[in-house]
């Protein structure tokens, strides 16, 4: 599966990542990603969420997969996607 | 909408400046920047434009501290009351001690109780994600990254990050500030502001002592630079192969137009922020006492969540002579601060 991932924003507010083919990946880094970025229906639930007015420093992942580009903060309330998201955004090598 | 992308100071010009056909499309721009601000304050929420409410009684912290254990479900695990001994997790000490600084300098120089001008609870999540590279303030608690050793280390170890992410706390239970653009960034240098005020304060240092950095002790041992920012001089906090320059201007000259970050809230703020610098500087002696008490009356007046550089600049000088009279030094250097930086009022 190849995943094009950035995550912008956070207190550094620094726009990092880049692709990711997770076929390359050993199967306990890959599996995970896989599972969790593999689920549109998913995705599209966690883009819907906004983070509460007030919020700051709070990461923004922008993801496109072959079947469609998201915006999800890291404030969508679904945990183990935010933690794959970080995990991509890692696999891709930039920091 | 479009007030993402064009920020406020280029209608403005295009106003002055622009053909018939740029100026109505100004018009237009300002008109929906009404019906937002409007918007936004009807669905402003109760505690929200609280103003400067002074505390009453004897107002106490009271902290909480959670480990969430390299996860994203906050808080965590509770590991620190008020009260508590000390629990040997740095982070989580740290996280303590740094949110009851901040509650102090609030209630003893600005007369705040807490974030919310009414004693809420301060809860912070330390080891929040895994090897994650950021702090930040997520409407109702502050979340703290371990950095991943070699960019970043644990971001509640920096007192002023953690000043910086309350800070975030006061601005929203004060109003907000729209975090996009000129009014975002200026979200992001109220939090600069107050989170180097909280180190200079527990320092006891003075204005010419300070350092103005952000974020000075959180840099990993494989980066070329000194802090994530410089209120000092923006613009020079690093220069790095990984992370880059340090891309935040000090003047309006080299105002950062962007849609990444918000519309380069972490950009831009390097030009408030050295504003305050420079009034700080101008004026002489404790930061928090003159120089801040300024930018705190400014939060609390300000009732416009999208406000301007220029607004904020003028609501300054506002408060600077309400507080210490026409004509005074404290307003005509508040003045002269902001045409430094290239915002005329």
């Amino acid at each position: 599966m190849r995943v094009t991932i950035h995550r912008d924003g956070g207190m550094l507010g620094r726009r990092v990542g880049g692709r990711v083919d997770t076929t390359s990946l050993p199967p306990g880094r890959r599996d995970p990603l896989e599972s969790a970025l593999s689920d549109p229906g998913r995705l599209r639930r966690a883009a819907g969420v906004t983070p509460p007015a007030g919020a700051a420093d709070v990461p923004t992942y922008e993801v496109t997969i072959p079947s469609g580009h998201f915006v999800i903060s890291a404030l969508c309330g679904d945990a183990d996607l935010v933690a794959a998201l970080e995990a991509a955004v890692r696999e891709t090598g930039t920091r | 909408m479009t007030q993402c992308i064009i920020p406020p100071h280029m209608v403005e010009s295009m106003k002055r400046r622009g053909s018939a056909e740029q100026r109505e499309q100004a018009a237009r721009l300002e008109a929906q920047a009404v019906a937002y601000r409007a918007e936004r304050e009807a669905a402003a929420p109760p505690q929200a434009f609280l103003g400067a409410r002074p505390a009453t009684g004897q107002p106490t912290v009271t902290r909480e501290v959670y480990d969430a254990g390299s996860s994203w479900d906050l808080p965590g695990r509770l590991v620190r009351s008020e009260g508590d001994p000390e629990t040997q997790d740095e982070s989580a000490d740290a996280a303590y001690d740094g949110a009851g600084l901040t509650y102090d300098l609030f209630l003893q120089e600005y007369q705040r109780d807490s974030l919310d001008g009414r004693g809420m609870t301060l809860v912070s999540s330390v080891h929040v994600g895994q090897q994650l590279n950021n702090a930040f303030w997520d409407g109702s608690q502050m979340a703290y990254g371990d950095g991943d050793g070699e960019l970043f280390l644990p971001f509640a170890r920096s007192l002023s990050v953690v000043g910086h992410e309350l800070t975030h706390g006061v601005v929203q239970f004060s109003g907000g500030l729209e975090y996009r653009d000129q009014s975002g960034a200026l979200n992001e240098s109220c939090a600069d502001v107050f989170g180097s005020l909280v180190v200079q304060r527990h320092l006891g240092q003075s204005a010419a002592e300070a350092d103005w950095l952000i974020g000075a002790e959180i840099l990993g041992p494989a980066v070329t630079g000194e802090a994530l920012r410089s209120m000092k001089a923006p613009g020079t906090a690093y220069d790095d192969d990984v992370l880059g320059v340090d891309p935040q201007p000090f003047h309006m000259d080299d105002y950062v137009i962007t849609t990444a970050d918000h519309g380069g809230v972490h950009i831009n703020s390097g030009i408030p922020n050295h504003a305050f610098y420079l009034l700080a500087m101008l004026l002489g002696g404790n930061a928090w006492e003159s120089a801040g008490a300024i930018w705190y009356d400014t939060l609390q007046a300000v009732r416009n969540p999208l406000v301007t550089f220029a607004d904020w600049a003028a609501a300054t000088v506002d408060q600077a002579t309400t507080r210490f009279g026409t004509g005074s030094r404290e307003a005509l250097l508040t003045r002269r601060s902001w045409k430094l930086v290239g915002v005329d009022i």
